[in-house]
């Protein structure tokens, strides 16, 4: 699990081997995360490039909160050097048949919160840290797995598990239901 | 004063430079002007703070039904739903099991076809009058704006004349010191350059398959895709096994007595790919990228014009990133994005690249290692061969022999001992000049300071 530290106590950290990150709460929490685990994201990596080995780096994370960062930094703690096999286009059944248990278990467990699909607020919020941080396969493993919530689910069904409102004309939806028919058939 | 009377093609290309998105989609700049409101989040839900890229991102991962369902969940989704991007992939993924091509007016009707054939319902478009996107906008721009001069201004490669012009000549001002240069009077007198137009070529080879980027499509499909489509990044004809596949073709054109070393010949049909056939319509081409296997290629151009950018070995051009081992270059984008975003960035390098604009019945000569790119300005016919000749055999048997994992053109299971077959197919055919390339090696190796071979800078892929 990504370790926290009392918010300024640096002492007990290896600057040559760890970087800390605080994350953007009214009280930043600051992780304590290895360099190489933390060049998963091209954001940082491309800060670190600069650095000398020994700098006290500290990195502000401006658009992630606590509760997002700690998934991030556990997903590039695992995976930094054991890399995760690619996602297919288009995906092959659903998300759960298609990754390695550890990966089953990180997004089942919190991000889709006790893997009921309609509690996504921290997958979503994965999402736009990976997007932000420049982390691709966990930007891959999180935006495959919307991809399968929305398999095999009806318009009505897809609208009710993420609040999206319907904004076509009747005429509009008939022509698309229509032109949709052969969906049904397969 | 009476109008001057378009022709049929004038007006044509005039409706496709102002060619509307054909869904409605506009940029954001519009939606400022206009003062009216985006159905863009609203039609997104829980997904409204991700980015379109996100958006995109996400449909990529879905099937053909999970598409078409999620695109009558809103208008937002709509619009996402019906790029091209979109439909293509999903198209050359639905070919691989089953189905026959058929390109009518865009790739979801072109995927309908493909997956129900005449069950293949009819795609009504919804033009939206509220959705606003410039990631959704700029890939209907980048496939109809019209090429600006700008970009084909530049045409300062040499040219030589082959009437003028040795092989020694042409070895030891081009090919040793690993210079581009454009040589005319050889294609020109080809049958290919006299007889290969698409009526021809059709009637002789038109049901022939062709390797068209994942997929394998007819002559006739691929040419029937060609006229019908408004890609931003067209399907490009690409391959390898036309000279036993389209029985007379070969015999349409020679290999120019510079480049007829072709040492690999050794290895028989163990040897690497080295010919392709070329076509593509306007905006197709090849992004970024070195040669395989550290080897030297020409290229002729029978038909079309087509625009050439190079770079030395050392100079990663803008916009392409390398991974650090560089056996993976990744230049995701489309021709004209690069044109559009990276073009003026060369003025920025410190070595200004070589440009050329090439003609029909020219041929290109493109030194190994170089990064080059290639766009079409028109539709195009073309054959390229890759080449290992006297003057590059030490460099590409130490390139094979230290850079095995960026070999390329072979099955997997060969790649880590091609060096080792090259070696012993040379030992038995040519056994004189191997060992003048091993002495030769030993002369240069000094203890603790070995050089390296040239092709260390950049693997080679193409990122289709």
């Amino acid at each position: 699990m990504p370790f926290t530290i009392e918010s300024g106590n640096y002492g007990t950290v290896d600057f040559s081997k760890s970087v800390v990150l605080q994350s953007n709460d009214q009280k930043p929490i600051e992780f304590v995360v290895e360099r190489e685990a933390a060049k998963m994201s091209g954001l940082i990596k491309d800060m670190l490039e600069d650095q000398e080995g020994d700098d006290q780096t500290v990195i502000p994370i401006p658009n992630v909160n606590g509760r997002t960062l700690k998934y991030v930094l556990e997903y590039c703690e695992y995976h930094w050097n054991n890399k995760a096999d690619p996602i297919d286009k288009p995906l092959r059944g659903k998300i759960e048949e298609v990754i390695s248990s550890w990966d089953r278990q990180f997004l089942l467990t919190d991000l889709i919160k006790g893997g009921d699909e309609k509690q996504h607020e921290l997958l979503i919020d994965v999402i736009m840290a990976a997007n932000f941080l420049n982390i691709k396969d966990l930007l891959d493993l999180t935006c495959a797995s919307v991809a399968s919530m929305i398999k095999g689910k009806t318009p009505e069904q897809i609208r009710a598990l993420f609040n999206i409102e319907n904004d076509f004309t009747p005429e509009e939806e008939e022509k698309i239901r229509e032109e949709n028919r052969w969906c049904e058939e397969s | 004063m009476a109008r001057r009377e378009r022709t049929a093609e004038e007006l044509a290309e005039e409706v496709r430079r102002t060619r509307a998105h054909p869904y409605g989609v506009k940029p954001l700049g519009n939606l400022i002007l206009s003062g009216a409101v985006n159905c863009r989040d609203a039609g997104l839900g829980n997904l409204k703070q991700t980015t379109d890229g996100t958006v995109s991102e996400i449909v990529s991962y879905c099937t053909g039904e999970s598409v078409a369902l999620l695109s009558a969940t809103s208008r937002s989704f709509y619009a996402f739903c019906h790029s091209d991007e979109v439909w293509k992939p999903l198209t050359l993924f639905a070919l691989r099991k089953d189905g026959k091509f058929f390109f009518s007016d865009n790739w979801k009707q072109t995927y309908l076809n493909t997956r129900l054939g005449e069950q293949a319902p009819k795609h009504n478009l919804i033009v939206l009058d509220n959705f606003y996107s410039d990631t959704l906008h700029h890939i209907h721009r980048d496939s109809s704006i019209p090429i600006p001069a700008k970009w084909t201004r530049t045409n300062n490669v040499e040219r030589r004349h082959a009437s003028s012009m040795s092989k020694e000549e042409f070895q030891e001002l081009y090919e040793k010191p690993g210079k581009p240069v454009i040589i005319q009077g050889l294609v020109e007198n080809w049958g290919a350059f006299k007889k290969w137009e698409w009526d021809y070529l059709l009637s002789k080879w038109g049901d022939v398959e062709y390797q068209c980027e994942a997929a394998r499509l007819t002559m006739k499909e691929f040419k029937q895709y060609c006229d019908q489509q408004c890609d931003d990044r067209p399907l490009y004809l690409f391959d390898q096994s036309f000279c036993s596949t389209s029985e007379g073709l070969s015999a349409d054109f020679e290999v120019p007595e510079y480049f007829n070393d072709d040492l690999f010949s050794v290895l028989g049909d163990k040897r690497p790919d080295f010919r392709w056939l070329i076509a593509g319509p306007a905006r197709s081409g090849s992004s970024f990228h070195k040669d395989p296997n550290s080897t030297d290629a020409w290229n002729a151009c029978i038909r079309g014009v087509k625009k050439w950018i190079f770079f030395p070995p050392s100079v990663v051009p803008p916009g392409v990133m390398c991974s650090e081992d560089g056996a993976d270059v990744t230049s995701p984008m489309s021709l004209v994005e690069w044109f559009s975003n990276y073009y003026h960035r060369c003025d920025e390098v410190d070595v200004p690249p070589l440009e050329a604009l090439v003609q029909p019945g020219e041929m290109m000569y493109i030194p190994n290692g170089w990064w080059h790119l290639c766009l079409n300005l028109t539709s195009t016919i073309c054959i390229t061969q890759n080449y290992v000749s006297n003057v590059g055999l030490k460099r590409v048997l130490s390139f094979l022999k230290s850079m095995p994992h960026c070999v390329s053109g072979v099955p997997c299971e060969r790649r880590e001992s091609l060096y080792t077959d090259f070696r012993e197919a040379l030992s038995s055919n040519l056994p004189e000049l191997l060992q003048q390339v091993d002495e030769e090696e030993k002369k240069d190796a000094k203890p603790h300071n070995e050089p390296l071979p040239q092709g260390d800078e950049g693997g080679f892929s193409f990122d289709f």
